[in-house]
């Protein structure tokens, strides 16, 4: 089941695309989300978070029916200094939602990424790929 | 490039598609080195699993904790001592969180149903990651499988340029310090050429090369082929027969093509799994390019049971090639390294930097050189951005 702490690593790997016009990958077609209660964690939360996008973990997520991340970002990367109250948030949208089957789409070439049983597939036809 | 991703394509991936339960049942032990190096890195720590087959290294001191399964039959009975708990859990404390990339369905929808989070993907093309995500990097057990050096050193650059941490930005030549923080690290490991002499059984003394292993006659299947380059044969267990029972001999008269009589070994009879040999005798008959020895005998009635064996692609790696290869990945145009025998001693902290200098990406090997792992060999390689001094041009 991926979730999301996944899907905001995720970018399209054509050659034609490039970050940031590649990123974040739109749900589509979304048949299967589960909420898994998983233990709170919070040391690790306040250290991913250097590697977020919040917007795109925000847009990502209101995909998926959830719209509890405000829109201002906190300050990422002064990591002590977030509200715990946003870590439990960042950790309920990161780490419990996840998605069994559906897909995810480039923003700039449309390629169609399928995850089936919880499993996005990446690969590109050959003439697609960046080398 | 054609030619070898359709031949990796038949002799790797359609391989372990085939057999990837089979194949799942024999990997279920970490083997220390790999569980230390992932014990030794720091907390909060992101790290991509390159060739995770059924994810066995994704639950190492893993955030993401697993509800109890049943006892697995993946682990069940070995009675060997083993680091992680019945689930393939550790026992310690979540800190990291490993994801897997691999090419097998068959192996990460395993990994999947223990709830690990891995991705469909090719090690030779890393760059569905955002870059700058990932701190630390292992491929294990998975460079060995492509069938030319480029597409080796290119999984190997990949590696490097999915952890390289984003280059830092000069504010104050005071405030430079000589490397940034903690390097990167990429752990790597691959079968060896070589065999461990203390571990020779029968078959190593009676024929040349890796136990086990079966030369790759033809040259037209693979770039430049060398002694190194094998096949390793996997025998797929039909459900109802007996592993100790022998095949059944040709009968007179009956036309097969090049036979030999080899020692082929279930489940890779491999100190490398410390696994018990389940060895049976096996005639080898014609390989055809679909990487698919035939073990059917047509035409019989019954008593007579079928042995798909499938010939799985390696090359074998020497002493030296490893780090030989790490060197052509770092530099690499498009990593733009510097491969350094050792982090640079030469800056110290406290000394005044004058500006005149850049920013470099080194790229080392912990230790200096590659290390031997029991019929592997396996590379630490460390990337971290170091401040190197601009040698001041004599005056005039």
């Amino acid at each position: 089941m991926v979730r999301l702490i996944t899907q905001n690593l995720l970018s399209c790997p054509s050659n034609a695309c490039a970050y940031p016009a590649n990123f974040p990958l739109s749900f589509r077609d979304v048949s299967t989300i589960e909420v898994v209660e998983t233990d709170f964690n919070e040391d690790f939360i306040r250290r991913h978070l250097p590697k977020l996008e919040w917007n795109a973990l925000r847009k990502s997520a209101a995909e998926l029916g959830n719209t509890d991340l405000p829109e201002v970002s906190p300050d990422l990367s002064d990591a002590a200094s977030v509200p715990v109250e946003v870590i439990k948030t960042l950790h309920h949208v990161l780490l419990e939602i996840q998605v069994q089957d559906g897909s995810m789409a480039c923003p700039s070439c449309n390629h169609n990424f399928v995850i089936k049983d919880g499993i996005p597939n990446m690969l590109l036809a050959e003439h697609e790929v960046r080398k | 490039m054609e030619m070898d991703t359709s031949f990796e394509s038949s002799h790797v991936h359609s391989v372990y598609d085939a057999v990837a339960k089979d194949f799942s049942r024999t990997r279920h032990k970490k083997w220390p080195f790999v569980h230390n190096f992932i014990s030794s890195l720091p907390d909060g720590s992101l790290v991509l699993d390159a060739g995770c087959g059924n994810g066995k290294y994704l639950s190492s001191h893993s955030v993401i904790s697993l509800p109890p399964t049943q006892s697995s039959p993946d682990i069940k009975g070995k009675g060997k001592q083993s680091i992680s708990n019945e689930n393939g859990h550790d026992e310690e404390r979540g800190r990291l969180l490993l994801i897997g990339l691999d090419m097998s369905i068959g192996l990460l929808e395993i990994a999947a149903n223990r709830g690990h989070q891995v991705v469909r993907g090719d090690c030779f093309n890393l760059s569905c990651w955002r870059r700058g995500t990932f701190d630390h990097a292992i491929s294990i057990a998975t460079i060995h499988h492509f069938s030319s050096e480029a597409r080796r050193v290119q999984a190997i650059k990949q590696l490097i340029l999915t952890v390289r941490p984003p280059k830092p930005t000069t504010t104050t030549t005071s405030t430079i310090t000589s490397t940034s923080s903690l390097p990167s690290k990429i752990l790597i490991s691959v079968w060896s050429l070589e065999q461990d002499p203390s571990l020779s059984g029968v078959g190593s003394a009676r024929r040349p090369g890796k136990k086990g292993t079966v030369p790759i006659d033809d040259p037209t299947l693979v770039e430049n082929v060398q002694e190194q380059d094998v096949f390793v044969p996997w025998s797929l267990q039909p459900p109802m027969v007996k592993t100790r029972e022998r095949l059944p001999r040709p009968k007179k008269g009956e036309k097969v093509a090049s036979r030999r009589r080899t020692r082929v070994v279930d489940n890779d009879d491999d100190p490398r799994d410390d696994q018990e040999p389940l060895t049976k005798e096996l005639d080898e008959l014609k390989v055809d390019d679909g990487g698919k020895v035939g073990g059917k005998e047509d035409g019989e009635g019954g008593g007579e049971k079928t042995v798909e064996v499938f010939n799985r692609y390696y090359h074998l790696f020497r002493h030296g090639e490893l780090s030989r290869l790490v060197r052509l990945a770092a530099e690499d145009e498009k990593v733009a390294g510097v491969f350094v025998q050792e982090p640079a001693a030469d800056e110290d902290e406290s000394s005044e930097k004058e500006g005149q200098g850049e920013w470099k990406l080194h790229i080392s090997l912990e230790g200096g050189e590659e290390r031997w792992e029991r019929e592997n060999w396996a590379v630490e390689i460390n990337v971290r951005w170091a401040w190197v001094r601009k040698t001041p041009s004599p005056n005039p």
